[in-house]
């Protein structure tokens, strides 16, 4: 039948199982929901209220009742994940929109997912460990943190169950706090996070109360403790006197604005392996009135009645929705190799290629970037640049600086507003903590300056420009305390004499009328194409610095249709 | 004029030549290998080490074809009261036999070993002080880094070789070594000429000169001693002496701080020596010039007064042609006088550059210079 409030259309079944348990019986009640789009579009089992399961399992959404009108509870189990005691490893795919076979798909795997749910078999040793679900309802504020394998490594040398958090606020669409510090409760650093774009707009530090416990803190089988007296049943279980913990932490916040609790548990990566990182899930208290005498009878009073009124039996936990932003986490959609992201790159000249190779290198994980340009950006550059009108009049090396830093949460990037230095001093000054030095200016002269110099401690080189229509990308790489700016010569000359000779025989591109100087012709998808290239190619010279330099030059091949594929050129020119 | 890339140019050309150089280092890491792998000598060698113009950055490429020589000192623990000169360059004379048969001798105070490029020229000494043990096993005294690879080279026990550099705890001891004092080296004992007994000498104290006086000249002063050396050797086959070392230490004494560029160098530095030895020249003599680190050795001991006349003549005619060189304003004009002095791997002048300086040259077409790359 159609739900006209629900939306949807839905079907009443029962599945009866084999094998029952505590919080299964053998037939329970479901309703399959459609969309109007079936065969396409969404298909859920939802468990009903009337005969259905009434706790939560893994793989399933939090089991709420959700609506009063509504026949089923909000519980919708995952059928369309790998999940190992499905039987799905991978491979088999749903049969969108063949109607039949649609259902079959899902109602087998419902069968399973019931029995398995029975035989308590849902999760399996290996597979990915699957956090709760929490009820996180309308509450805007976020809470944010960067909790690691590292940083982990610094909570098992912690013995205290509880402590300080201090947290900033950010400036953000919605509200944000970001967890900056966790300390003991008498002030001594367990670990500080850093997330140096993480834009605040207040330096005040807020106070929250980290709070952990010994395992995974969840009603059986799966649920997220929704009151605080399944909160308590948790701590019963598991031995921990919650309402003592309570009392202890309402003392250390009263007076303090609202709160944030964070409650934690140590996760492994996969389901039967060793914890690796702290899970953490905000809650909001209120705001907790203090004791206008600090006696112990005003403050047993106090607890009393906030026991009562806050953290009473029915009172539900008001979750906040909690974001872990490492950057193992930002990054795990794919990242460059560790040696590169932890080295500290020096890029000069933020033109097209440089602003492009730049924002690529920030988003796949560099942490350390300073971009040393002289130049103003202007409209003319619009065309092949990442920046945008809005930073028009702006130098180019600060406004990559600004928007670089909205681009990655964990870069630190410093923009040099000058020309690269002629002086061999302000140049060594300059580069003295460079490990990888990317010169993207197409400038001889720059090169000329940069060779002057000498450090102590060996660095990679590349210098990277294309050729004409950019068609060709040109990388130099060598690695030393200087830049050999001989070998560069020897090599790269007999390609330039080419370029130079296609760019004459093409004839000259002027920008328009009364424009003396001729542009070089090169197309934003060339640049960006080349600015790809290049970027691999240092991430490959990071992993394998070359002993002697080398030059790398790849070339578009095109037939009449258009581009087909860039390819390395191995022979020099001319031979 | 200076000409720096013409001086560039003619720099590489008489420098060693890259084979050369690999030779030399292959040639020394195989000795050290073979060395501390010698049942007999293993326990006897303290430590080794290239000294001479090519770890000063001061050789020469040599003319034609011969091999130049390399200088190593290999510091033994033998004692002066236990071994004279010779009996300690004897013990070296059954791995000689061994490794490079056919391939070596023995010449006065060392014993030369012929490889394919170079001719390593192993001087050994005797016993140092326990206090030294340590410096002389540092990595500021082993690696083969010359000055003009390392321009950061001090005689301490951090400083690290060019290639031991990129683990973090290297360049935190890199760091120490730039911030400290330099240790003070005490002379090593070498056999004297004649291999009759032992004299001082202080190769460490020669590099580490070498390298504060190239740091006060722009790092031109170790160009300007292989320009003086070469133009020696190209235009004068006789007096053949001063050369090598004793030229560099009189180029040493005269060249003056500050200067600019090679071409700078060279001037001041052939009249300082006009101006310095007049009298010594007017009355027919020369000069007495102390080694560094041993002040009673006489640079100048082997060289006569009538081969020190006829070389004073030589320089009071190069450092007018090189001053003529120096103030000339015309490219064309400057670089064939530098030519005449420097010999023919000085680069010949370009034809159309006879413009006074700063001039361009005429524009052949309506464009102008097109670039080649872009970025």
């Amino acid at each position: 039948m159609f739900r006209e409030r629900e939306r949807c259309w839905s079907i009443a079944v029962a599945i009866t199982s084999s094998i029952a348990s505590e919080f299964i019986p053998t037939t329970t009640l479901w309703f399959i929901l459609f969309s109007d789009g079936f065969p396409f579009g969404r298909l859920a089992f939802m468990p009903a209220k009337q005969g259905g399961i009434v706790c939560t399992f893994p793989h399933q959404e939090a089991n709420s009742e959700g609506t009063l009108s509504c026949p089923w509870r909000e519980g919708k189990i995952c059928l369309d994940m790998p999940i190992q005691s499905l039987g799905i490893v991978g491979g088999a795919i749903e049969p969108l929109g063949d109607p039949e076979r649609r259902i079959v798909w899902h109602a087998e795997r419902a069968v399973r997912w019931v029995e398995a749910a029975a035989r308590n078999d849902l999760t399996r040793v290996g597979e990915p460990f699957e956090l709760p679900r929490y009820p996180i309802g309308r509450a805007l504020l976020s809470i944010i943190h960067a909790e690691t394998s590292e940083s982990y490594a610094a909570w098992t040398k912690v013995r205290f169950q509880s402590g300080i958090v201090r947290l900033r606020r950010l400036r953000r669409a919605n509200a944000a706090l970001v967890a900056t510090e966790f300390q003991t409760f008498e002030g001594d650093e367990i670990y500080a996070s850093s997330l140096p774009n993480a834009p605040d707009s207040s330096p005040a530090n807020e106070i929250g109360v980290w709070w952990k416990w010994p395992v995974p803190v969840v009603v059986p089988p799966w649920q997220a403790p929704a009151s605080w007296d399944e909160l308590r049943q948790v701590g019963e279980r598991v031995g921990v006197d919650v309402d003592t913990t309570l009392r202890d932490i309402a003392a250390r916040v009263r007076g303090r604005g609202r709160p944030v609790l964070l409650i934690g548990y140590d996760m492994p990566l996969r389901v039967g392996s060793a914890p690796t990182e702290r899970h953490w899930a905000a809650i909001q208290l209120p705001r907790l009135k203090k004791a206008f005498k600090n006696s112990r009878n005003a403050n047993d009073a106090l607890w009393d009645r906030d026991r009562e009124r806050v953290f009473g039996s029915e009172k539900k936990i008001e979750y906040l929705r909690t974001e872990n932003w490492s950057a193992d986490r930002m990054q795990a959609r794919g990242r460059f190799k560790r040696t590169l992201c932890e080295s500290n790159v020096a890029l000069i000249g933020g033109g097209a290629l440089g602003s492009v190779v730049a924002e690529l290198l920030v988003r796949g994980g560099v942490q350390q970037l300073t971009l040393i340009d002289g130049d103003t950006f202007t409209a003319g550059n619009l065309a092949r640049h990442t920046l945008t009108s809005a930073d028009f009049d702006k130098k180019k090396a600060l406004a990559l600086a600004d928007r670089l830093r909205l681009v990655s949460l964990h870069t630190t990037v410093t923009g040099v507003a000058q020309q690269f230095p002629e002086a061999k001093d302000a140049a060594e000054k300059l580069l003295s903590d460079a490990t990888i030095v990317i010169d993207c200016t197409a400038s001889d002269c720059v090169l000329v300056n940069l060779a002057r110099c000498w450090w102590p401690v060996p660095r990679l080189f590349v210098s990277l420009s294309v050729g004409f229509e950019a068609r060709r990308l040109f990388g130099f790489a060598a690695f030393g305390n200087t830049f050999p700016i001989d070998e560069f010569e020897r090599r790269v000359v007999p390609w330039v004499e080419q370029e130079r000779a296609r760019l004459r025989d093409s004839g000259e591109t002027l920008e328009g009328a009364g424009c003396w100087f001729p542009l070089f012709p090169a197309r934003c998808d060339d640049i960006s194409l080349a600015a790809g290239l290049a970027t691999t190619l240092v991430d490959r010279l990071v992993a394998n610095c070359p002993p002697e330099p080398r030059l790398f030059v790849y070339e578009q091949t095109h037939d009449e249709l258009g581009l087909l594929a860039y390819g390395r050129v191995l022979e020099t020119p001319g031979s | 004029m200076e000409l720096k890339s013409s001086f560039d140019t003619f720099l590489q050309e008489i420098r060693p030549t890259k084979n050369q150089r690999d030779d030399l280092k292959t040639g020394h890491r195989t000795l050290r290998n073979r060395l501390t792998m010698d049942r007999k000598l293993a326990p006897i060698i303290v430590s080794d080490f290239l000294q001479g113009s090519y770890r000063r950055a001061t050789a020469v490429r040599p003319n034609g074809d011969k091999r130049s020589d390399v200088d190593i000192i290999v510091v033994t623990s033998l004692h002066e009261d236990q071994y004279v000169p010779e009996a300690a360059i004897q013990e070296f004379v059954p791995f000689m036999e061994e490794h490079y048969k056919g391939k070596y001798r023995i010449q006065g105070r060392s014993i030369g070993v012929t490889l394919s490029y170079v001719e390593l020229d192993l001087v050994v000494t005797s016993a140092p002080s326990e206090q030294e043990l340590r410096i002389l096993k540092a990595q500021a005294v082993t690696a083969d880094d010359d000055l003009e690879a390392a321009h950061d080279w001090r005689l301490h026990p951090g400083w690290h070789a060019l290639n031991d550099r990129v683990m973090k705890a290297a360049q935190v001891q890199l760091l120490e070594a730039a911030r400290e004092a330099e240790w003070k080296a005490q002379p090593l004992r070498i056999p004297d000429r004649d291999a009759g007994k032992w004299e001082d000498t202080h190769p460490l104290e020669q590099i580490r000169w070498t390298r504060t006086k190239n740091a006060s000249c722009a790092f031109h002063f170790v160009n300007v001693v292989k320009a003086i050396k070469w133009w020696r050797l190209v235009k004068y086959s006789e007096p053949k002496h001063p050369k090598g070392f004793p030229l560099e230490r009189l180029v040493g004494e005269c060249c003056p701080d500050g200067i600019n560029s090679v071409a700078e160098g060279i001037t001041r530095t052939l009249e300082a020596i006009v101006s310095t030895c007049a009298n010594v020249a007017a009355l027919g003599q020369k000069p007495w010039l102390a080694d560094y680190g041993v002040p009673t050795h006489d640079v100048f001991k082997r060289i006569s007064a009538a081969d020190f006349a006829k070389f004073y003549d030589q320089v009071k005619a190069g450092a007018v042609i090189a001053r003529e060189a120096l103030d000339s304003r015309d490219q064309k004009e400057s670089g064939e006088l530098w030519r005449k002095l420097l010999g023919d791997k000085f680069p010949k002048p370009p034809e159309n550059g006879g413009k006074k300086e700063g001039g361009f040259s005429p524009r052949e077409s309506v464009t102008i210079a097109t670039p080649g790359r872009f970025a």
